[in-house]
């Protein structure tokens, strides 16, 4: 995927759209993302995920089970789907800056 | 590839090296018998797409022993493994499986991640490194969310029931990223009543070292499968809409476990639903998915296990419109990502995205609003088509279409 420029800042993705270095997000890299996820606008429910998620990522260096995030944020599963609509791990980990996980993502 | 090949150069060992270390179940020299008819080639759906990509130059110099060329080719890496040059092959030359030979037993290191996947499964039990107590507490709360959808305590996602018809082997992606589809699965269980248990300690149905051969790792990972089915005392296994799993855990059994090892039955639970749906032991109300869908068959699930007509059954009770896409069936094209495609990175992003016009321009011609795989692999590549070449349809799986027409 063609790289992000915010800013006159060139920050390199991967082949999915994740962020190659977590270290380069800050939130308007996150304004960014959310365009290339078909999220036009991010509102304060956004970035309750958002922030949860790189909080976690943080901590654990891994992204959450969904039940936690869902716990944590108060938000239910479709509501997740409502906020971004590519699904908690393509859309609203991507949005926050976390790196693509291995695996069959 | 077209450059003069020298006498001095050739190492014609490397044909038995390769024939010596070939997981088949075939004659494992049965690749020298190749005619250079060419028909693999012809039957390639990628072959046109990209220089230097073509089957029947790969086998001539694996035969002739042009080492060190097929071992720094890209030829091994982009071959997505589908299968349909060897369905065509008058000599029965099983081009996927040379493929996978050389990838794993060379010393060759995978592009993207892909060996880290085989490693996180060998040393966590699962290619997404969730751990017993996540997994366990995933599968719990789904279990809350669908008693609550179907209004009783009835509706069950059991663990470790011993005597169990079947043990349920998942893709660790739906537990950790796509729990809805847990509960997707389990409300078809509980609506057939059937009789089924999932594993506290393995329960990865997916295998990366089929694409890797990384055969060591084959053999750990089925060894794992068999020792669930012998704790648990259960009849058989069922695995989650996946298509290289499917074909790891049926054929893998065969070909990495002793006989007297890997003798239990595995089904896919599309074959599952097939025949509940046919037995009318759940019952079905189409028209609670009226958008038109079509169906892309998953290579190892289609071409190599035989699993062609339960998917296309299933749909076709639990959809109003279902449109074949054209080639269909054994015949289909590849998604464009199989083979382990999707774990190599960056470097072959471009590559997949470029055979995926071909399943872009099918998926355009049915109309259809919803492309039903199931495959996660093949799902993953389909998104990444649709958005690619901006067509107007989601994917899912079949499950989601039975779940969603269930009369109760």
């Amino acid at each position: 995927m063609a790289d992000l420029n915010v800013n006159g800042v060139n920050i390199p993705l991967d082949e999915d759209g994740f962020l190659e270095d977590s270290d380069l997000w800050n939130e308007e890299v996150a304004k960014a993302l959310a365009l290339t996820e078909d999220v036009e606008e991010l509102t304060e429910e956004h970035w309750v995920l958002i922030n949860y998620l790189r909080d976690y990522y943080q901590k654990f260096g891994v992204a959450p089970m969904i039940r936690k995030l869902c716990k944590e944020t108060g938000f239910n599963l479709k509501k997740v789907y409502e906020l971004f609509p590519g699904g908690p791990a393509k859309g609203a980990c991507k949005v926050a800056g976390l790196m693509k996980p291995t695996g069959c993502v | 590839m077209n450059n003069s090949i020298l006498t001095d150069n050739l190492r014609p060992e490397f044909g038995r090296e390769i024939s010596d270390r070939f997981t088949t179940l075939q004659d494992k020299g049965d690749f020298s018998n190749c005619l250079t008819c060419g028909i693999c080639t012809a039957g390639c759906p990628f072959t046109d797409l990209h220089p230097d990509f073509d089957p029947r130059k790969f086998i001539r110099m694996c035969l002739l022993g042009l080492k060190d060329e097929v071992l720094q080719s890209s030829f091994i890496w982009k071959c997505t493994m589908c299968g349909r040059c060897t369905m065509l092959c008058p000599m029965n030359v099983d081009i996927a499986g040379l493929v996978r030979t050389i990838r794993g037993n060379f010393g060759l290191k995978s592009p993207g991640f892909l060996d880290d996947v085989v490693v996180s499964q060998i040393e966590t039990g699962n290619q997404m490194e969730i751990s017993a107590e996540d997994y366990l507490d995933t599968l719990e709360w789904m279990e809350e969310e669908l008693q609550e959808e179907v209004g009783t305590t009835d509706a069950k996602i059991p663990v470790d029931k011993l005597g169990a018809d079947f043990v349920f082997l998942w893709d660790p992606r739906e537990i950790k990223y796509y729990p809805q589809d847990i509960q997707s699965i389990a409300k078809i269980m509980y609506a057939a009543g059937a009789n089924w248990t999932c594993s506290s300690e393995c329960w990865d149905a997916t295998h990366y070292a089929y694409f890797n051969g990384d055969d060591k790792s084959s053999r750990i990972m089925l060894q794992r499968t068999a020792q669930q089915v012998k704790r648990l005392n259960v009849k058989y296994v069922v695995v989650t809409e996946c298509g290289h799993a499917t074909r790891a855990q049926r054929w893998g059994r065969k070909v990495w476990l002793d006989a007297n090892e890997g003798n239990y039955p595995v089904f896919s639970l599309v074959e599952k639903q097939a025949e509940w749906i046919a037995k009318g032991i759940i019952r079905l109300d189409p028209s609670r998915n009226p958008e038109p869908v079509t169906f892309h068959d998953p290579c190892n699930m289609v071409r190599k296990e035989g699993v062609v007509e339960e998917p296309r059954y299933c749909l076709n009770k639990s959809v109003v419109e279902f449109r074949e896409m054209w080639p269909n069936r054994e015949y289909n094209y590849c998604c464009g990502g199989g083979g382990g495609l999707l774990a190599m990175g960056k470097e072959i992003h471009p590559y997949r995205i470029a055979n995926g016009k071909l399943k872009a321009d099918q998926i355009k011609q049915t109309g259809a609003k919803i492309v039903i795989t199931p495959c996660h692999n093949c799902a993953d590549q389909l998104s990444d088509i649709i958005k690619h070449y901006k067509l107007d349809a989601k994917v899912k799986h079949v499950h989601h279409m039975v779940s969603n027409a269930l009369v109760f």
